[in-house]
């Protein structure tokens, strides 16, 4: 049996049907099998979800904010749609629970995807469309602390990328509780991702849970991230460094462009619970038992010394396109499903949990990397001739748990 | 860009996708385009799999991306575009059943050399000529009645067939569908392994040139028969798999006219218009795969459970006998009747409905992953995206009351 021509056989009777129906109505003959149009139903749900980004202006290679701009990367808009990479939230939904989660809701995602699969239909050609303007606004409101970039700076022409690192002195003169942190890009088309820290504290190593200086791990598009009743402390006359990445669109190539970003502070209660920093990594109390050429996956886990709460999680050295999953085994034996990610690189964020996790002391937080892509679309019709085998990039990997007491006690700064 | 290169494929499968919900709703999908003019696109003439934006080069050879106006049309398996229908039909030449091909539209004045992707009138007043050009990957039916396949780098093209006097075939074609001389394919290497049905036995065969394809006596062997083709297309190339199940002997076109067709012709939905149902095949009483038959999606929830089920099972069942190209059927109408569940979720607690929705999600993103795995036949990539298709599906399942299902099986 021919099963392409099976499968032409099996479309032929819509087809017909299509054609029938068009004939009738002495209308087009072109046989779209989209019943949604770019018009009617794809246009709003692109809007909502995806215009902070996908505008004109904004830092997304391509605005999808009208037929002619959409139309083109209807392949591709599949193929990210499909893997999840688009929007960018690469918790697996279902997987633990999260604030602020960025997804598409089955009936927009199927939308979208007839859409993009089916002939991309426009709609009513005299249909107008309103205009769609990059917003580029504080999502928190006024921050109580505005702290602009010392000096513009200007990427060279010649580069497509450049990381950058500024310091931004705060010139409180007393300690106060930070509750969330944002950033306001000064040129939001190639303001592409950002770290937002307390400098001058030295870093914390070890395996106790230390006060939390990375305030944001901030994505364009992203509401800033926060949680009620904890909060970051910020010392008497602290600065704060600001490391963006910057990354022009290929409409850039060769051009210079000049940006003077905000960063945006939001003071909390005079009393509030300090956030703290968990690092976990695989080299830390029970290494990777994994050995062999072939390693596919790898292991690594920490135990807690105390009872804590997890409020908040972040990947902060992994390499992209592995799966991560992360599970609390509490003394009792039970498991916890924390979050399972498909990392990708430039897209690490801080997840905060919808609810804090109970993890009494003798919880086993586990750590599984499952090193295979988990885009089985792109790597399929990508040839990967030459491509370094993750293995050899992971060989170390940390996470870091934001966790508080078991017993929240609400403090003075 | 993303698996930039089934670009044009997908234009192809564009017009396969979702046949069950256009017999369920049997009213025009969407609402009458305004102009009979296929939309405008911009693809790189050199490179026709790079799609752009009006004003953008191919990042490959830096040309400026040209307008054109792709469509779908009919035409004979073996001859393309020697003739040009709207809708299905038997090719006038040979008698066999026209295949449907992705092409590109432009039109020139006479005499002139220069295209335009839009019709309209010339320098002396005459009507610009149309003109249809077969495109990159516009065409993926199999030419010898075997089973064909498109490797994953997106230029090689090939076909199996299987003979009734035990001779595996294999078929070499560019992306335009055009045959490959074996000169250009001096460097393929490819064995094929047999499996016997009967003894379970693997057998590993070396291709060898003969004409216009290479080839290996594997002998008669029972039928249905699995068989997998390991090529490198360059010496250091990597290894491409495809997996071929042979229900029966392949048969050429014209020496068996569209025979293997109608067996695979699903039956005209009941909703469907008369006309219809005789422009498909006429001689559908043939056996038909139940799992090729679109049904109504059921009102209540038990009955749409049960459905999904038989469809999640219906999917495995066609990787199982190896019909790939098929299986976005029952994928598309499990996705649909999912997306029907969906509807339904408000009816359970906030602790199924966490369950319920993302599982829906992921039904839906294993569905296309399914339809664009069956087209490039590696069973392992189609058995791999099934996983996750069977996993979203049985989570479904669990979230959904289980007391309510009628007909457990």
């Amino acid at each position: 049996m021919t099963y392409k021509a099976a499968r032409v056989v099996i479309v032929c009777g819509l087809v017909a049907l299509a054609i029938t129906a068009a004939v009738q109505d002495g209308e087009a003959h072109k046989a779209i099998t989209s019943k949604y149009t770019y018009n009617d139903d794809v246009f709003p749900i692109l809007r909502d979800r995806c215009s902070s980004c996908h505008v004109p202006g904004g830092v997304a290679p391509m605005s999808l904010m009208t037929y002619d701009d959409a139309f083109p990367w209807a392949e591709s808009i599949r193929a990210e749609l499909v893997a999840a990479h688009m929007p960018p939230w690469n918790a697996e939904d279902g997987y633990g629970e999260f604030k602020h989660a960025h997804t598409l809701s089955p009936k927009e995602l199927d939308v979208i995807l007839t859409w993009a699969t089916g002939g991309n239909p426009r709609g009513a050609l005299d249909q107008k469309l309103p205009a769609v303007d990059l917003k580029n606004d504080w999502t928190l409101g006024t921050p109580d602390l505005a702290l602009q970039m010392p000096a513009a700076f200007t990427i060279s022409p010649d580069k497509m990328e450049d990381w950058q690192e500024f310091t931004l002195p705060t010139g409180t003169t007393d300690a106060r509780w930070i509750r969330a942190v944002d950033l306001l890009p000064g040129t939001p088309s190639f303001v592409r991702s950002a770290t937002i820290f307390v400098k001058s504290a030295g870093p914390s190593t070890g395996t106790a849970p230390a006060p939390e200086r990375v305030l944001a791990l901030w994505l364009p598009g992203q509401d800033a991230g926060q949680s009620d009743g904890v909060a970051f402390r910020l010392p008497a006359g602290a600065q704060l460094g600001l490391r963006i990445h910057y990354k022009k669109t290929w409409q850039f190539e060769g051009k210079p462009l000049t940006d003077r970003s905000t960063v945006g502070v939001y003071f909390a209660a005079a009393t509030s619970q300090e956030l703290l920093a968990l690092p976990i990594s695989s080299t830390s109390d029970s290494p990777s038992a994994a050995s062999g050429s072939a390693v596919r996956t790898m292991k690594f886990s920490h135990t807690l010394a105390e009872d804590l709460q997890a409020v908040a999680l972040s990947p902060d050295q992994v390499p992209g396109n592995i799966t991560l999953q992360v599970d609390a085994v509490k003394p009792d034996g039970s498991r916890v499903p924390m979050i399972r990610i498909n990392t990708r690189a430039d897209w690490d964020r801080r997840y905060w949990f919808e609810h804090p996790l109970a993890l009494p002391r003798g919880t086993r937080v586990e750590v599984t990397a499952n090193l295979d892509d988990p885009d089985m679309l792109s790597s399929a019709f990508t040839a990967t001739v030459g491509a370094a085998p993750v293995t050899a990039r992971a060989s170390s990997m940390r996470i870091t748990l934001n966790v508080i007491p078991a017993r929240s006690k609400p403090t003075a700064p | 860009m993303r698996a930039a290169g089934s670009v044009a494929l997908i234009f192809a499968i564009a017009l396969a996708v979702n046949p069950a919900a256009a017999p369920q709703t049997a009213k025009p999908a969407a609402p009458p385009q305004a102009e009979t003019l296929p939309p405008l696109s911009y693809a790189c003439p050199m490179h026709p799999e790079q799609f752009g934006n009006k004003g953008d080069i191919c990042p490959i050879c830096k040309m400026d991306l040209a307008p054109l106006r792709l469509d779908s049309v009919w035409t004979c398996a073996t001859r393309p575009l020697a003739v040009i229908k709207d809708a299905a039909g038997r090719c006038p030449i040979d008698g066999t059943a026209l295949v449907q091909v992705t092409v590109a539209l432009t039109w020139t004045c006479t005499g002139g050399t220069e295209e335009s992707a839009s019709p309209g009138v010339c320098p002396d007043g005459s009507p610009k000529e149309k003109h249809t050009a077969l495109r990159a990957h516009g065409n993926h039916n199999p030419q010898h009645g075997g089973l064909f396949f498109m490797a994953a780098d997106n230029t090689h093209h090939l076909e199996g067939a299987y003979l009734s006097s035990g001779v595996f075939r294999m078929y070499f074609y560019d992306e335009f569908t055009k045959p490959q001389t074996l000169a250009n394919m001096r460097s393929v290497k490819a064995t094929v392994n047999v499996k016997d049905s009967r003894t379970g036995k693997d057998t590993l065969y070396s291709l060898v040139r003969s004409g216009a394809y290479l080839q290996a006596t594997i002998g008669k062997r029972p039928l249905p028969l699995d068989m997998y083709a390991t090529l490198k297309f360059t010496p250091d190339g990597k290894d491409n798999r495809f997996d071929f199940t042979f229900p029966a002997y392949s048969k050429e076109p014209h020496t068996a006219p569209a025979a293997t067709m109608t067996n695979a012709a699903p039956a005209p939905s009941p909703s469907a218009p008369a006309a219809a149902a005789t422009l498909i095949a006429p001689d559908s009483s043939l056996g038909i795969d139940p799992a090729l038959v679109p049904l109504p999606i059921p009102d209540t929830v038990p009955e749409i459970l049960a459905q999904l089920r038989a469809r999640t099972e219906q999917v495995g069942s066609l990787i199982d006998k190896g019909i790939f190209a098929a299986i976005y059927v029952p994928a598309f109408q499990a996705k649909d009747l999912a997306l029907a569940l969906d509807e339904h979720k408000s009816e359970l607690s906030p602790e199924r409905r966490r369950i319920a929705e993302p599982a829906i999600s992921r039904l839906v993103r294993s569905a296309y992953l399914l339809d664009a795995f069956g087209d490039i036949g590696n069973k392992q990539q189609i058995s791999e995206a099934y996983a996750k298709f069977v996993d979203a599906s049985r989570d479904i399942q669990s979230s959904f009351p289980q007391s309510a299902i009628r007909n457990p099986q």
